[in-house]
């Protein structure tokens, strides 16, 4: 337990900690490859896809040259510069979207962990049936009968992806409510505002911290689904948008694999990077996950020259 | 000491949580009689030791005293005031009084907090002292009457970076900034190692002295007991069956639950091995309770009569009480 | 006082082991240094000390259960003319629960809550013992937790369905299971009221005469080591401090560090008095003082003391204790230490 205080307390000790994970490590990178192209995103794509250009029936579907390094779409456009700006809408969504999951989510677990009683069924009941309720369909429908902003599909995918967090900090500020600290502060008299601030939200941060992670994931995921099937801001070129673009507009026969296979890649790599990233901050911030190891026979006893002498 | 007002007295204190036996046809109310009929007084200046296994109700009448669980019946009365039914800024000034110190140094800090913050938490809480220099000088001045000294040494420091010793030191300074009368102690060295022990409980000894608070010492350990306290209470199954000064509970001890409990308790001097009474089985389920005298079915000396009258609180010597027929 | 037979046989003699936990990068942590003791038949030892002394690396030592970094590097343990350290895990895992069998302090951890307590006995019987006639082993379940007070009706009941004290019997019904003939009890009454305690002690008492077993007894409480055990092991931050049979230990201890001990712990004897604390905490492994490891606490220490740790003198015939101080009463040298058990009687 007190090794894992050491980390969760000072961020040198948290990156001692988590610098031991190499899958964390590959993801921290991963992220911060995705994360770089999209911020600089006007100084690396080699051009602007908003740009008219004049097409000719060549650049269409052309195949990857000097000019054009992963070759052109539909539209004549360069298909790296695409991606590289597609991976700009794709972490928009996947930050505030999830930014806004994990913020109910959070509210709704710690809300229902702590007070417990009745607001805690009623809310619990809810998420029971926002989670048996099949995300996606109903994310179709709903964006399906507003318009297919940017926003609104942030807010969509933001207001059904909360189930899994709120159930699980709602267990996290169960355990710490049982904490004899929890009684402490009652006994000094502190009441319950004081005691969420000071000594649940702390302890149940860093789960939310691994959460809000894994949630971005899903997220991109859900974001390229919807631009997928069509129900993107048609202003807004994301990954998902691309493949869209590419599937019905005839890249399959154009045999134009480079037009699908950019995006896809791109979605593998954002949701692999927060994946592996979160469960680098898992290891390290929950400590439930510590697994002890008993040291196999033989090799425990290592007498050396000692017996002999 | 009598004539003084008490600073705190209960008055038949009661404390029965529901227990749910519903079956499908009848629905029984069925009560965990965890604290049932208490009274004794705490004077200023006192250590009162309440004795008792775990079950006993001990942990439960704290609870309840500190106001973070409402008595079912009776009265608790706070310098003359009955504090019983406070609600609002009155019971957080209250509150204000009346301090614990609990068993485990290592839960009851929160992982996540400075040794400074936690001990000004309190302060924090009841809005004490806004000016930020005059809240660190009394959290300095809480954590040296604590001996955690100096303080700048630990102020910066977390929980997990001290001992076990030096963590009860962090919680008791944590309940001396408030200043209060008195001090909840329950279990404060249960935990902690034995050459430790003896520093934790000298140290509470001396804020009696210095400061005139009075401790209410929940234990388990007659031993620790002996050492410090003024009085002692032994409580058997939510009731209190024999309270008197420390000699003559343990000189004379009256009632056969505390005499069995003096004789258990391991000595250690290998020459006075003694006869031990050991009592069989456990501490009957506090939902049924036994008829009559609570204690007769493990009794060594019951008689007949015990089964059916519950014995009355009488004082047998002066100021030594016990509620047994057989004395 | 209880005398232990003239010629009973020692089964279990450990001689200067020594256990590190290697720690990455850094020097290994000396967790023991050189411990030795002789356990006879019947015979109750009692290993005293605070947090971090050791006591629990001896045991898991003893054992070969160490954690992953966690290395013997000297000594023997000759269990009836066996050296453990030889053996081979598999045979290890034989003596583990048939020879030498622990019985550990928190009861509800140690049982598994999703089996009966009677299936948890006889799985203990079945796989050590290879016995496959379910009558016999059922025969044998309720034998057991006769043996230990508890009804046979009650086999068939859950963990959580037992108290406290009765989940402590039946842990020790199952370290019974294949007649061992040492039982370590790692601080088997802690979490326990004084009541229950008592019972528990009781029962060990009974069992150790009526099954001839030899106990480890592994304790920080000095009341219930003066109560049970016939000799003691005081135990410092991995080293002997001091190591005697149990009315030398409480009436004439050397070792200071034995003497404040006593000096700290309350007596119900002797109430009233003034309780000594010993100034400071015990060491942590990984800053170990240089010297004697109880120096820094001393109120004996001199200048010696905080440079040259000191061997373990014999005091007397059977008494042992490493400290300077102790030295020139020595009439034993070092080097052909005479523990208790060599004598006639303890």
């Amino acid at each position: 337990m007190s090794d894992t205080a050491v980390s969760t307390t000072s961020i040198r000790g948290f990156w001692r900690s988590f610098r031991r994970s190499r899958m964390g490590l590959i993801g921290l990178f991963m992220f911060l490859v995705v994360v770089l192209m999209a911020v600089f995103a006007p100084a690396i794509a080699p051009y602007d896809p908003k740009e008219v250009v004049r097409v000719t029936i060549d650049d269409i579907y052309a195949a990857p040259s000097a000019e054009h390094w992963l070759g052109t779409d539909d539209a004549g456009r360069d298909v790296l510069s695409n991606f590289i700006y597609g991976s700009r809408v794709s972490l928009i969504v996947g930050f505030f979207a999830s930014f806004i999951s994990i913020f109910i989510g959070s509210f709704v677990g710690i809300v229902a962990g702590f007070y417990g009683g009745r607001a805690e069924n009623i809310l619990m009941r809810f998420t029971d049936i926002m989670l048996v309720i099949p995300d996606l369909p109903l994310a179709v429908v709903i964006v399906a009968l507003t318009k297919p902003s940017l926003w609104n599909i942030i807010f969509v995918i933001g207001a059904l992806g909360w189930t899994g967090s709120a159930r699980l900090v709602r267990s996290q500020t169960l355990a710490v409510k049982q904490r004899k600290f929890v009684l402490r502060a009652r006994s000094i008299g502190a009441g319950n505002m004081h005691i969420i601030r000071y000594h649940i939200l702390p302890m149940v941060l860093p789960l939310i911290v691994v959460n809000t992670v894994l949630v971005i994931s899903l997220a991109i995921l859900n974001e390229s689904t919807l631009s997928f099937l069509g129900l993107s801001d048609p202003t807004a070129l994301s990954w998902g948008q691309m493949l869209n673009f590419a599937f019905t507009r005839g890249a399959m026969s154009a045999r134009a694999w480079w037009a699908l296979v950019m995006p896809g890649l791109g979605i593998v790599w954002a949701v692999l990077a927060c994946t592996l990233l979160g469960q680098g901050l898992e290891q390290v911030l929950n400590p439930r996950l510590e697994t002890h190891h008993l040291a196999v026979g033989v090799q425990m006893v290592d007498r050396g020259a000692e017996v002999q002498a | 000491m009598s004539e003084q007002q008490p600073i705190i007295e209960l008055k038949n204190l009661r404390k029965l949580f529901p227990v749910n036996k519903t079956s499908l046809w009848e629905q029984e109310e069925k009560f965990v009689h965890a604290v049932d009929d208490v009274s004794f007084v705490l004077h200023p200046g006192e250590v009162l030791a309440l004795v008792g296994e775990s079950g006993c109700g001990k942990s439960t009448l704290a609870l309840t005293l500190m106001n973070l669980e409402t008595p079912t019946e009776g009265q608790i009365f706070f310098e003359g005031r009955d504090v019983t039914h406070l609600s609002g800024k009155p019971l957080q000034e209250m509150r204000r009084h009346i301090q614990m110190v609990f068993q485990d140094p290592y839960e009851s800090l929160n992982p996540t907090m400075t040794i400074g913050d936690i001990v000004a938490e309190p302060l924090v809480v009841h809005r004490l002292e806004p000016n930020k220099q005059a809240r660190q000088d009394r959290v300095v001045r809480a954590l040296e009457d604590a001996g955690l000294k100096p303080a700048s040494n630990f102020m910066h420091r977390y929980p997990h970076e001290l001992s076990g010793g030096q963590r009860q030191r962090v919680v008791i300074a944590g309940a001396l900034v408030l200043e209060p009368k008195v001090l909840l102690a329950d279990e404060p060295v249960s935990m902690l190692d034995v050459s430790i022990r003896a520093e934790i409980l000298n140290l509470l000894a001396s804020l009696r002295e210095t400061r005139g608070i009075s401790v209410l010492f929940i234990t388990h350990d007659l031993g620790t007991v002996a050492y410090f306290a003024d009085r002692i209470a032994v409580m058997y199954l939510g009731r209190i069956v024999e309270m008197g000064g420390t000699l003559s509970v343990l000189e004379r001890p009256l009632h056969p639950y505390t005499k069995a409990l003096l004789s258990v308790m391991p000595v250690p001097n290998p020459r006075l091995r003694r006869e031990r009474i050991i009592l069989q089985g456990e501490t009957p389920n506090p939902i049924d309770l036994p008829s009559g005298c609570r204690f007769h079915p493990r009794c060594p000396i019951a008689q007949p009569h015990c089964q059916q009258t519950d014995p009355a609180w009488r004082e047998i010597e002066p100021a030594h009480w016990a509620a047994c027929l057989e004395v | 006082m209880r005398t232990i037979k003239r010629d009973a046989p020692i089964l279990l003699e450990v001689n200067n082991l020594s256990t590190d936990f290697l720690v990455a990068g850094q020097e290994p942590a000396h967790a023991l240094v050189d411990i030795n003791f002789r356990l006879r038949e019947g015979e109750v030892l009692g290993i005293v000390g605070e947090s971090g002394c050791g006591k629990t690396t001896l045991m898991l030592s003893l054992m070969r259960l160490l954690p992953a970094n966690g290395r013997i590097t000297s000594g023997q343990i000759n269990f009836m003319n066996n050296d453990l350290l030889d053996l081979s895990e598999r045979e290890m895992g034989d003596v583990r629960w048939k020879n030498i069998a622990m019985i550990f302090q928190g009861a509800m951890n140690a049982l598994n809550p999703v089996h009966t307590v009677g299936r948890q006995i006889a799985e203990a019987i079945i796989q050590h013992n290879y016995i496959t006639d379910k009558k016999a082993v059922t025969d044998r379940v309720v034998e057991l937790l006769e043996l230990v007070g508890i009804g046979a009706e009650r086999k068939d009941q859950y963990p959580h369905q037992y108290s406290g004290g009765m989940r402590q019997r039946a842990m020790i019904a199952m370290a019974l299971a294949c007649n061992p003939q040492v039982v370590i009890a790692d601080e088997p009454t802690t979490a326990l009221d004084v009541m229950i305690q008592a019972q528990i002690l009781e029962l060990l008492g009974t069992l150790r005469d009526k099954l001839g077993l030899s106990i480890l007894f592994v304790t920080h409480d000095l009341g219930v080591v003066a109560e049970m055990c016939d000799t003691v092991l005081v135990m410092y931050g991995g080293v002997t401090a001091e190591y005697a049979n149990v009315d030398t230990i409480f009436n004439a201890p050397q070792h200071p560090y034995t003497q404040e001990l006593l000096r700290a712990f309350p007596d119900l004897t002797k109430p009233m008095e003034k309780l000594i604390s010993i100034p400071g905490y015990p060491p942590r492994l990984n800053a170990l003082p240089a010297g004697c490891r109880f120096a820094p606490r001393c109120p004996h220490a001199f200048g010696r003391c905080h440079v040259e740790a000191p061997p373990l003198h014999g005091v007397q015939d059977r008494h042992f204790a490493s400290c300077h101080l102790v030295e020139p009463e020595s009439n034993i040298s070092p080097e052909t230490p005479e523990f208790p058990g060599k004598s006639n009687e303890l």
